[in-house]
């Protein structure tokens, strides 16, 4: 244990900076694995049963180069990768972290059953052209960019549902991730005309000065398309901050910033009023050939939030290599620099890899540390953390990172290829279970699944399939009814309908706030539990009347179903846990639940109170 | 910095650990899969000597920014609003019209009229009023909201230990852990401590499935990884404050209550906090949300509504001014107002002088008020002074002789709850060190500190 001491004492001594981040998490780890190489012994140690070396290392049950590397690397470090997932299991965690939705009692059932080799993937094949796929990676890409309709007056539901669309569009053609950030890079016109402008839209800072705009949406595309936040150096030098969280930026100083932020210095928003409140407006956005960076204010007495600015006008200059534009269009050279970066398809990569793997390759994954990322090239300042030792290089797993990396941009910078790569692999289907002694290394090496709790929608959703109790949502502007809360198009969703008597939309509105959604501006996702979570989850109507039968006209439901249906009551307790659960029952609860005692023995209480028990287990709220 | 302490779960003075509390100082995983891991936080103290006068704090947040001018900063002279009846006394005048019962009450409230802000939007402002720091892209959705903080020093007892009514917190808590976060609700009325659904049968019938629950398998993963577990603790705890009319009383109102507080969400709101607070069983700071203070129009235009809400601070005044004057008086008749702190205040001032174009006042920031009250604060006591119109402060008032920061405010509410405002945690997800209150950003990068002279 004496790295975890020598972390505490030296992750307390230094006076960091309170305002960027550092990511001693990874460091600690990557900092432990050192220590573990360094210190193993010249002869093979003998582990638990099962312990392997290098040498042992079985590339047959490879499924791509993937596995490869994380297995090779889990050999050399003498860690025993947890077994294979079970089927359920698998199923599970595959169609929630394809589709956002729960395997529906059927497909579990089929897929238990069927025993031809290759029906992982079939099953691929079948989650990849569903619609539901399209749902789910529109939602997870536009929960990215939170163009939300609420965002001041600037976007309203016009411009979100523009955004949508076009988002929706680059995700069931399969389209190039490089084109499409080209044309949020470079949006031009009206924003009630088309998409991309409200990305631009997203970005205003609304009363104050226009060179925090700039610099906002600056960040936006550091963060979103090249994995770095670069907020911190908008207020102040990298120098007597971030020494001891990252290396690149600590040699950037905030006039770096600026000149990466010239790039957005010529963009021209002009607004009009498009309602007769005036409260909501319409961005038309162009670019000037003229003009800098300056850092002039337009009113002295509002210098916004960060430091007033020197100097200027500047031209741009590229953060990561230096280099200015060729031409005087600076949004479309800023395009090109970003896109063309080796960063843009490597931070892409990695936010995929987070979702299906939990934790990314490098951690968090807007926190790249550029100076840290060559394998070929490892930093050679002192690690502040340990003096006598150079920086560690960031990645868990460099070489692959770059193989990825690769991949992403030889399958044309398409996600879906990214997607396949990943879920197919053996390292994706291991269990979540693990038998033997659990370290940090093993997490470090993904030596096992983690579990994901479910998003406030993936939640409901799987709530709406596991008791069958899909409601209809009207949403402003989508011009077909919603069932999902996975489909909508922004936070802001659904909206009251005054037009129906019982308000469903306020329910499902109430249900995705009380679980962390977040509104894509002020308050912020939320995946966390708590104990008020589970008092809402199981006390609140808009929970519990779904398991019950026909009573609140929630068309037929699961129990109301069963209820209805021969089914004896062990067939009864199998169908519900299998769609609550996505497995059958263990043969305790099976048991325990067949001999539950219902005061009422109403068969349909009976069955609500089962379903009301499989849906409070813990694991409903995880993709694991 | 002085002593430093490892802070440990147990350290609440009545409070045991318990299977929850257990698991969340072990739960060491949480982290690496992105999930919040109390159990990694580390706590280092100051160690400054507290004031120890408080149990709990009521924190009445004016969102909008309501005008000091024409609240707890009169500028008479500058602007007198027609007809309207001035009250208090002295140095304490409070317009009466608005304000009708703090008028009369103002032997037991303290204005704190020396205080500015770093921001003058809305976001950031509210920001920092829920979380002491300055709003930052890269630290906001770690950053827990004070009530949090709270939470997490004192413990929790029975009564879920931050209470946030009449609208959401803003913030929850972050890496601190859910059992730290709000338990939100309107007012009146929480739903979810029964479960409704059989009738009279109901709290037999829910035993038996939460019986059944917790005796399955647990869905437990093996592998040093304790977000199921965690799961299932939250769900022990919150049984636990099923049933138990100790708790569930506290949001049934009575028709006379609702009459003296006032028929509105912000009444409500304030009659179950008076409630909360006098049952003695756990809550440790309350959020009140109270909206639409940004009067930039038609302000003293009684009965304006914009997008449907009072948007006046006519009608706002006295809403909240009926619940403020009955929570004083309920607290101080039942003696809790002795152990809790109350705070009202918004995130900036507006436009002192003559109202604006359109009747209203705009965002302003070099100056603005606060109310406080109870948990050892003095009543009858103004600290600080502003200029003739209320531009900017003039006299500071208390011993660090400059203006007063919602740092210095929540400073001086740590100090009442015995909390060592100094404290700073390690072991954040992002790895910055948070700070309770952090320095100030208005170009000086002050210390925040207590102002004792609101103490008695």
């Amino acid at each position: 244990m004496r790295w975890l001491l020598l972390f505490l004492v030296t992750g307390l001594a230094p006076a960091q900076d309170g305002f960027c981040p550092a990511y001693p998490e990874t460091q600690m780890l990557a900092y432990q694995r050192g220590i573990a190489r360094t210190r193993r012994p010249p002869q093979r140690p003998v582990f638990t049963a099962g312990a392997r070396s290098a040498s042992d290392y079985d590339a047959s049950l490879d499924v791509n180069f993937l596995d490869t590397s994380l297995f090779r690397q889990m050999a050399l470090d003498e860690i025993q990768p947890a077994d294979a997932a079970a089927d359920a299991e698998f199923l599970r965690r595959v169609t929630l972290d394809v589709t956002g939705h729960i395997p529906s009692p059927q497909q579990v059932q089929d897929y238990l059953a069927n025993t031809d080799p290759n029906k992982k993937a079939a099953l691929l094949a079948r989650l990849f052209g569903s619609k539901e796929y399209i749902d789910y990676w529109t939602h997870w890409l536009i929960d990215r960019f939170q163009v939300t309709s609420d965002y001041y007056g600037y976007i309203g539901i016009p411009g979100r549902t523009l955004f949508y669309n076009s988002v929706r569009d680059f995700v069931t053609n399969d389209g190039s991730w490089q084109d499409f950030a080209g044309q949020l890079i470079t949006a031009a016109g009206d924003s009630h005309q088309s998409g991309p402008p409200n990305f631009v839209m997203r970005g205003i800072q609304y009363s104050q000065p226009i060179q925090d705009t700039w610099d906002e949406m600056t960040n936006r595309v550091t963060t979103l398309f090249l994995g770095v936040q670069t907020t911190c150096i908008s207020c102040h030098n990298g120098r007597g901050h971030l020494e001891a969280i990252n290396l690149y930026l600590s040699k950037k100083t905030r006039l770096d910033f600026w000149k990466q932020s010239a790039y957005f210095s010529r963009m021209n928003i002009l607004f009009e009023s498009s309602d007769p409140a005036n409260s909501i407006y319409r961005g038309y956005i162009s670019d000037r050939t003229s003009g800098g960076y300056n850092s002039v204010l337009a009113d002295p007495n509002n210098p916004g939030p960060r430091p007033l600015r020197t100097g200027g006008p500047y031209t741009p200059v590229y953060l990561f290599n230096g280099s200015a534009p060729a031409t005087g269009a600076w949004r479309k050279e800023l395009a090109g620099a970003v896109v063309n970066d080796r960063q843009f398809a490597r931070a892409f990569v990695n936010y995929l890899w987070t979702h299906f793997f939990r934790v990314g390759i490098v951690d968090p994954p807007d926190g790249f540390d550029m100076a840290r990322i060559d394998a070929a090239n490892p930093p050679k300042d002192a690690w502040p953390t340990d003096p006598s030792k150079p920086w560690p290089l960031q990645p868990s797993h460099p070489e692959l990172l770059e193989q990825l990396t690769d991949y992403f941009i030889a399958t044309g910078y398409r996600i879906s290829p990214l997607i396949r790569l990943m879920t197919e692999s053996r390292a994706y289907g291991l269990s979540g279970s693990y038998a033997g002694n659990w370290t940090p290394l093993h997490a470090l090496d993904f030596a096992k699944s983690f579990p994901r709790r479910l998003t406030a929608e993936e939640l409901y959703d799987a709530l709406i399939t596991a008791t069958n109790t899909p409601v209809p949502m009207t949403v402003e502007g989508i011009d077909h009814t919603l069932y999902y809360a996975g489909e909508l198009p922004d936070a802001s969703e659904p909206r009251s309908d005054e037009t129906r008597g019982l308000d469903q939309n306020n329910y499902i509105r109430d249900f995705l706030d009380q679980f962390g959604r977040g509104d894509w501006w002020r308050t912020f996702r939320d995946n966390s539990l708590n104990p008020a979570l589970m008092l809402y989850f199981m006390n609140a109507p808009p929970v519990t009347d779904r398991t019950f039968g026909n009573r609140f006209a929630l068309g037929s439901s699961l129990v109301a179903k069963l209820a209805a249906s021969t089914a004896g009551n062990e067939e009864a307790v199998n169908t519900i846990c299998l769609a609550t659960l996505g497995r059958l029952p263990t043969e305790r609860e099976k048991a325990a639940a067949l001999a539950y005692p219902p005061p009422d023995p109403a068969r349909d209480e009976w069955l609500s109170d089962l379903q009301w028990v499989f849906l409070n287990e813990a694991e409903f709220f995880f993709s694991h | 910095m002085g002593t430093k302490k490892k802070y440990s779960h147990w350290a609440g003075s009545d409070w045991r650990p318990n299977r929850r509390e257990l698991l969340l100082g072990l739960g060491s995983f949480g982290l690496m899969a992105g999930l919040p891991a109390p159990g990694k936080a580390q706590v280092s103290r100051g160690g400054v000597s507290t004031r120890s006068t408080a149990d709990v704090c009521i924190f009445v947040n004016l969102a909008g920014a309501p005008s000091h001018v024409d609240t707890f900063d009169l500028k008479l002279d500058a602007y007198r609003p027609p007809g309207h009846v001035i009250g208090g006394s002295g140095a304490m005048a409070i317009n009466a019209t608005l304000f009708p019962n703090l008028a009369r009450a103002t032997g037991d409230i303290c204005l704190v009229r020396s205080m500015e802000s770093v921001e003058e939007a809305h976001e950031r402002g509210q920001f920092a009023v829920r979380t002491a720091h300055s709003s930052n892209p890269a630290f906001n959705a770690e950053t827990p909201h004070i009530g949090a903080v709270v939470a997490y020093e004192k413990g929790v007892q029975k009564f879920p230990p931050f209470l946030a009514l009449n609208g959401s917190a803003g913030q929850g808590a972050a890496f601190l852990g859910g059992a730290y976060g709000p338990t939100t609700t309107s007012g009146c009325g929480y739903p979810y401590f029964q479960h409704d659904f059989y009738g009279p049968a109901s709290q037999t019938r829910f035993q038996n499935k939460f019986n059944l629950l917790r005796s399955l398998d647990p869905a437990r993963l093996p592998g040093a990884d304790s977000s199921l577990a965690d799961t299932e603790a939250f769900y022990d705890t919150a049984r636990q404050t099923m049933y138990d009319s100790s708790i569930s009383d506290v949001f049934a109102c009575s028709g006379d209550d609702i009459g003296r507080y006032g028929d509105t969400a912000i009444g409500k709101a304030l009659l179950v906090a008076a409630k909360a607070v006098q049952a003695r069983n756990g809550v440790r700071f309350i959020n009140v949300g109270h909206g639409n203070w940004d009067t930039h129009q038609l302000m003293y235009s009684r009965g304006y509504s914009f997008a449907g809400a009072l948007n006046n601070i006519w009608d706002l005044a006295n809403e909240l001014d009926r619940g403020l004057g009955a929570l004083l008086a309920d607290l101080k008749a039942s003696g809790d107002l002795a152990r809790t702190m109350i705070v009202v205040m918004g995130e900036f001032g507006r436009t002192p002088g003559p109202l604006n174009g359109q009747g209203g006042r705009d965002h302003h920031k070099t100056a603005m008020c606060a109310l406080l009250a109870g948990g050892g604060v003095a009543g009858g006591r103004v600290i600080g002074q502003t200029d003739s119109v209320g531009r900017k402060v003039i006299n500071p008032g208390w011993k660090a002789n400059r203006s007063i920061y919602v740092q210095d405010v929540v400073a001086t509410m740590y100090s009442a709850l015995g909390i060592d405002w100094t404290s700073t945690v390690t072991g954040t997800p992002s790895g910055r060190v948070f700070q309770y209150t952090p320095p100030i950003n208005n170009g000086n990068s002050d210390t925040p500190a207590p102002v004792d002279e609101v103490f008695a």
